[in-house]
């Protein structure tokens, strides 16, 4: 049985994007012939692949009504630790990059709800921890990491190709859209997130643990930044502080413009993927046309903000602060 | 046009939603330096009457007079011209603002081009004497007590309509409505609430607003109670005599028929067995209830009846996990229950059902997914249960069972159960109690806004629960239904059981009706 | 909790420099030191002012670092043609930039986080762009805004004595501003209970909006004494005092949830994570550990300032 809702709520995120994404394959292709080559495709699918995984973590605390900024220093650090310990135990640092992601997911969520204060905010304290902490293990430089003395496992099951012309990672953000998708449509943790997000004192009184499904979302939004950050320090043969930039803006808002509701409760990893198609795209029109890359910052400011106000539930926000 | 020598007079309003009717033509009148209580229950009108007599929303049709001069509030800055102030119930307050700057807030410019604070002060000082309220004009709003508080806002109506009036039309006795000013209030506060309030009737005349029978009668010169728009008497109390429970009766109507009790319901008595699944122990919370303590039996309706604002309410979210106790237990099956965690109520096989539907459903989600929402452990696949993998065919199945059993219409399993009716809406909440395998119900006034119908349908559910071995506790403000419904009533008062009656002494109080006999 | 927290403030205001006196055996007292303390301290003041308003009215402004680097910056760019006159472009950044915010906020119904997070990247970005990258080198100024900064005392670093007197001006003005005029008074009012301040007839809408233009103006502000100051402009400068601006306002005691504090709290916060930080660094910590430091402060200090109740779910 599928989600009901009114059909203008549910099909408004879908149009808009596809309205975004043909006008701008109208735009660019136009202005480039090559935007729609295979190589540009590639392109885009490649840079698709790993901030998706990202944008699909994030998307389960918005779900759930919250939100964690730290996501891109919990992935810069798992991008650091993977280049400083891969030359020590190869594969296994997905093992500590999961671990780490559990750490910060679990810290997050715990200062959120014993210190009760807004998830923003307690995520914005532990972005700045996590980040100096990184500093410290980097030193601020950008590490190498050179793919041909990396561990064979660990080369394979990151930038190796199981499918020829397709790389591994690529195979990991499908493997983990699927999960997601499952795991929000079609299992007990899925549904009670959403009751959560939906309606906090309904799940309260149908007996729905708020706390601890505050916890898991927020674990499994760091672990996913964190295995993200392993998969992008391979793809990238290396790996810096400044990778956090690159991130936040563009995984919030491709959840914004995907149409997950940033107060709670509606929309999906389903939704994020598109946002994340279409935002990639527009980026790589963007690059393609050679705009300015600070420019690019700039317009998503402005499509943020235009997302956010056009996908808000504002009955739910009785104050808006 | 007929002149009066009351202050106002309200004369035939109505104010009507998209067709329906919330106040229908409803006349008031009101005398100079009287305290005017309005009572009736939520969504009988009191406060749509006070927000067009504020001037916060205008009125259909009908007139206003004031001093005998038809008059027609445009907006509540318009309204204090002419005299007339509302305190809100709640939110009015700033705390963070001290009490000379709240007088006068908005209203700075008559001190001066900057702001002048010394002269503020003094001109507080002025109001507050005036008003017999002993206070620091200089102290913060948070740091005075509750009922100073309220006392505080009544003040600022003052000034507001002083100062409002200097450029309105002539000056009248002072109008200040009171929307539930004793709502956050303890009992010691409320009476010194009560009291300044006499003390300040030579000043102004007022309008308090409650739906709390007892303080209405200690405080007012003249009751007016309303339902369903209408005004269905208004009483001086310096004349008739009105019990509370009379009050209580005239604020809540009769709903059914004289014989209902003879047909319907006598066919469900069933021997209770004497088994004790709840106990409540001891249960106090400070301003609300205390020392509660008793006991229900499995297969057994308990019914728990007060006034309004008797505390009754309140046990019954503090039993169903919703509020948190100051002192005292609760114990289901010989185990005791944590404080406020309803997860655990949950789990231990208590459910709760309110009038209330925006904190039960979810309205967008179908009726299939908001019955089986705190059963998922059972919801799930042959495959994968690890992973708590859902079987969407076994909700559906539990649902058209549900749906069935209880004769939800429209009995479609897909529909978004905020386009469902009022009281097949509760029909979905008892249904996920039911998948739930609770045996336990706390029921809060759970047929208010049902329809006839549908409430006896819903009675009929009870009694059959009640017989396949649940307890549930009912907690109403409908007399009729408690006397009818329950197997053993506890009355409450001022948050106290004060009276406890048994199988016999109900059978006789249905024989009689008994409304003012309880 | 709230009375116990004004007297661990006092004790601090006390006990920290005193601390750091003895941990480094008397420099940190040294003329040098101090002149240094105040240079920081006028930083992050002037940084921290506009925000303190915003707070105060119940809302955020994180939009404020991109605003005092786009505005530095182009004052900058002016400045070569234009001299002193290259101010009002600055200032007109500032307003720009606080009216986005005040128009999006009241009429978008846009929460005050997403708001300012929006017109953070979007000045941000306009800055890098016309920049060209994170740090552009020494772009001539030439001396042409050192107006700004006068030469007072000598034998002292002149341009930090003289920002703290900017800084000083600046929070007596604000103090002025929210103690003694209505709109201050409204200001507290509206953070305190926005419904009520409505009904007594407040525009909110419009002093929101007048707020967040305030807060912008001063970023502004700070962003163009920040040239002369450093001399040059680059397009990153404030960047790193996002957030641990935001810790220095609640810490002093000025709580998110509006109404109370004020400018005179922020010194107090401002005071201490100065003499914090310039201790540690003197005693050889390094700059990642400050980092992870001032994660820690801002959580410390939204937990023993934040009341808890108004807000436990919602992410704005």
């Amino acid at each position: 049985m599928k989600h009901p809702k009114n059909n203008s709520q549910r099909y408004f995120p879908y149009i808009m994007n596809a309205v975004l994404i043909v006008g701008l394959v109208v735009i660019f292709g136009s202005l480039n012939a090559n935007y729609l080559s295979a190589f540009s495709l590639r392109l885009i699918v490649r840079n698709l692949a790993i901030n998706l995984i990202v944008s699909i973590g994030l998307t389960f605390t918005i779900l759930e009504g919250s939100l964690d900024l730290s996501v891109a220093e919990v992935y810069a650090l798992s991008a650091i630790t993977t280049v400083l310990y891969e030359p020590i135990i190869g594969p296994l640092v997905l093992v500590v990059s999961v671990c780490l992601g559990l750490a910060c997911g679990l810290a997050n969520s715990l200062i959120m709800i014993k210190g009760r204060i807004p998830s923003f905010i307690a995520t914005i304290g532990t972005m700045m921890i996590v980040r100096g902490i990184a500093m410290w293990l980097s030193g601020g430089w950008f590490i190498i990491m050179s793919a041909k003395t990396m561990n064979p496992v660990f080369a394979a099951l990151t930038i190796g190709e199981l499918i020829p012309g397709v790389a591994n990672y690529i195979l990991w953000s499908v493997m983990i859209f699927g999960i997601s998708i499952i795991v929000c449509f079609r299992t007990r943790l899925g549904r009670r997130i959403y009751a959560v997000g939906s309606n906090y004192t309904a799940a309260r009184i149908s007996g729905i643990d708020i706390g601890r499904h505050q916890v898991m979302a927020f674990m499994v939004c760091s672990v996913l930044a964190a295995i993200a950050g392993v998969l992008v320090a391979s793809r990238s043969e290396g790996a810096s502080i400044g990778l956090d930039t690159n991130i936040l803006l563009p995984a919030i808002s491709a959840v914004v413009v995907g149409g997950t509701s940033i107060t709670g409760g509606q929309g999906g990893p389903h939704r994020t993927l598109i946002g994340t198609l279409a935002l990639t795209m527009l980026v790589n029109g963007l690059n393609m046309t050679e705009v300015n890359i600070y420019l690019q910052q700039v317009i998503y400011g402005i499509v943020v903000i235009l997302g956010i106000a056009l996908t808000i539930d504002r009955k739910k926000l009785k104050f808006i602060r | 046009m007929q002149s009066s020598e009351h202050l106002l007079e309200m004369r035939e309003i109505t104010k009507a939603y998209a067709g329906f009717r919330v106040l229908d033509r409803l006349s008031l009148n009101l005398r100079r330096n009287e305290i005017m209580s309005i009572v009736g229950q939520n969504g009988a009108g009191k406060s749509t009457l006070m927000k067009i007599l504020c001037g916060a929303i205008p009125f259909d049709s009908g007139e206003i007079l004031l001093n005998n001069r038809p008059i027609r509030p445009k907006d509540p800055h318009h309204a204090e011209e002419l005299g007339i102030s509302m305190v809100y119930q709640e939110g009015g307050l700033i705390p963070d603002l001290r009490v000379y700057e709240y007088l006068f807030l908005g209203n700075e410019d008559r001190f001066g081009r900057s702001l002048q604070r010394k002269k503020m002060k003094e001109d507080a000082k002025g109001i507050l004497d005036y008003l017999h309220i002993a206070a620091d004009p200089d102290t913060y709003l948070r740091d005075l007590s509750a009922a100073t508080a309220k006392m505080m806002e009544v003040a600022r109506s003052f000034s507001t309509i002083e100062i409002a009036e200097k450029s309105g039309s002539q000056k009248t006795t002072p109008i200040i409505i009171l929307d539930e000013p004793t709502a956050a209030l303890s009992l010691e506060e409320k009476q010194s609430l009560f009291k300044r309030l006499e003390e300040m009737r030579s000043r102004a005349t007022f309008l308090f607003i409650s739906h709390v029978t007892s303080e209405v009668l200690r405080v007012s010169d003249r009751v007016c109670v309303l339902r369903d728009g209408k005004k269905v008497g208004s009483f001086d109390l310096h004349d008739t005599h009105l019990t509370e429970e009379a009050l209580h009766q005239l604020i809540v109507g009769k709903v059914r028929g004289e014989d209902y009790y003879s047909t319907k319901l006598s066919k469900f008595q069933e021997a209770v067995n004497k088994e004790a699944v709840l106990r409540v122990n001891n249960l106090s919370k400070e301003r609300l209830y205390q020392g509660v303590t008793f006991d229900v039996h499995k297969g057994e309706i308990l019914g728990l009846y007060g006034t309004l604002g008797s505390g009754k309410t309140e046990i019954g979210k503090t039993i169903a996990g919703i509020l948190k106790q100051d002192e005292g237990y609760i114990e289901k099956d010989g185990k005791r229950l944590e404080l406020s965690s309803l997860s655990e109520r949950a789990e231990s096989g208590i459910g709760y059902l309110s009038g209330s539907h925006e904190e039960q459903l979810f309205p967008l989600w179908s009726i299939s997914r908001n019955i089986s929402l705190p059963s998922l452990d059972r919801m799930l696949s042959t495959f994968f249960r690890v992973i708590g993998f859902l079987d969407p065919s076994k909700e559906d199945e539990l649902a058209k069972v549900m749906v069935k059993k209880l004769d939800v219409k429209p009995p479609d399993i897909g529909k978004p159960s905020g386009e469902l009716s009022g009281g097949n809406k509760q029909k979905i909440v008892l249904a996920r109690w039911l998948a739930k395998n609770t045996d336990v119900l706390i029921l809060v006034n759970p047929t208010a806004g049902v329809d006839v119908g549908t409430r006896e349908e819903l009675y009929e559910l009870f009694r059959e629960m009640a017989g396949e071995g649940r307890c549930l506790v009912l907690i109403s403000d409908d007399l009729d239904e408690v006397i009818g419904l329950s197997d053993r009533i506890l009355a409450i008062e001022y948050g106290r059981i004060s009276k406890s009656f048994g199988e016999e002494d109900i059978r006789k109080l249905r024989e009689k009706e008994g409304a003012v006999a309880l | 909790m709230r009375l116990k927290s004004e007297q661990i403030i006092i004790v601090l205001i006390v006990a920290l420099p005193a601390i750091f006196a003895v941990l480094t055996g008397g420099r940190f007292l040294s003329t040098y030191n101090v002149s240094i303390l105040m240079e920081r301290f006028a930083i992050f003041m002037l940084v921290s002012l506009g925000g303190t308003f915003v707070i105060v009215m119940g809302s955020l402004d994180i939009s404020y670092t991109g605003v005092f680097n786009l505005a530095g910056y182009m004052t900058a760019i002016y400045a070569a043609q234009y001299g002193p006159l290259a101010i009002i472009v600055g200032l007109c950044v500032g307003l720009l930039f606080g009216g986005i915010n005040g128009l999006l906020f009241t009429k978008a119904r846009i929460p005050s986080l997403l708001v300012t997070l929006g017109t953070l990247g979007v000045s941000q970005g306009i800055v890098n762009y016309v920049g060209g990258g994170e740090a552009m080198w020494g772009l001539p100024v030439g001396g042409r805004l050192d107006f700004l900064l006068p030469y007072i005392f000598p034998n002292l670093p002149e341009k930090g004595i003289t920002l703290f007197a900017w800084a000083v001006a600046a929070t007596l003005l604000c103090f002025f501003i929210a103690r003694f005029t209505k709109f201050g008074l409204h200001t507290y009012a509206i953070g305190s209970n926005e419904e009520a301040a409505r009904l007594a007839g407040i525009n909110v809408d419009r002093h929101r909006t007048m707020v967040f233009v305030l807060s912008a103006l001063l970023a502004a502000l700070a962003g163009i004494l920040n040239v002369p100051y450093a001399e040059n402009a680059t397009a990153g400068a404030a960047s790193g005092l996002l957030f641990i601006t935001l810790a220095t306002i609640v810490m002093g005691g000025t709580p998110l949830s509006g109404g109370r504090g004020g400018p005179h709290r922020t010194i107090i916060g401002v005071y201490i994570l100065v003499v914090l930080l310039d201790g540690l660094t003197m005693m050889g910590v390094g700059t990642v550990e400050l980092q992870v430091i001032e994660g820690i402060v801002l959580i410390l200090a939204m937990l023993s300032v934040i009341r808890g109740s108004k807000t436990t779910q919602i992410t704005t």
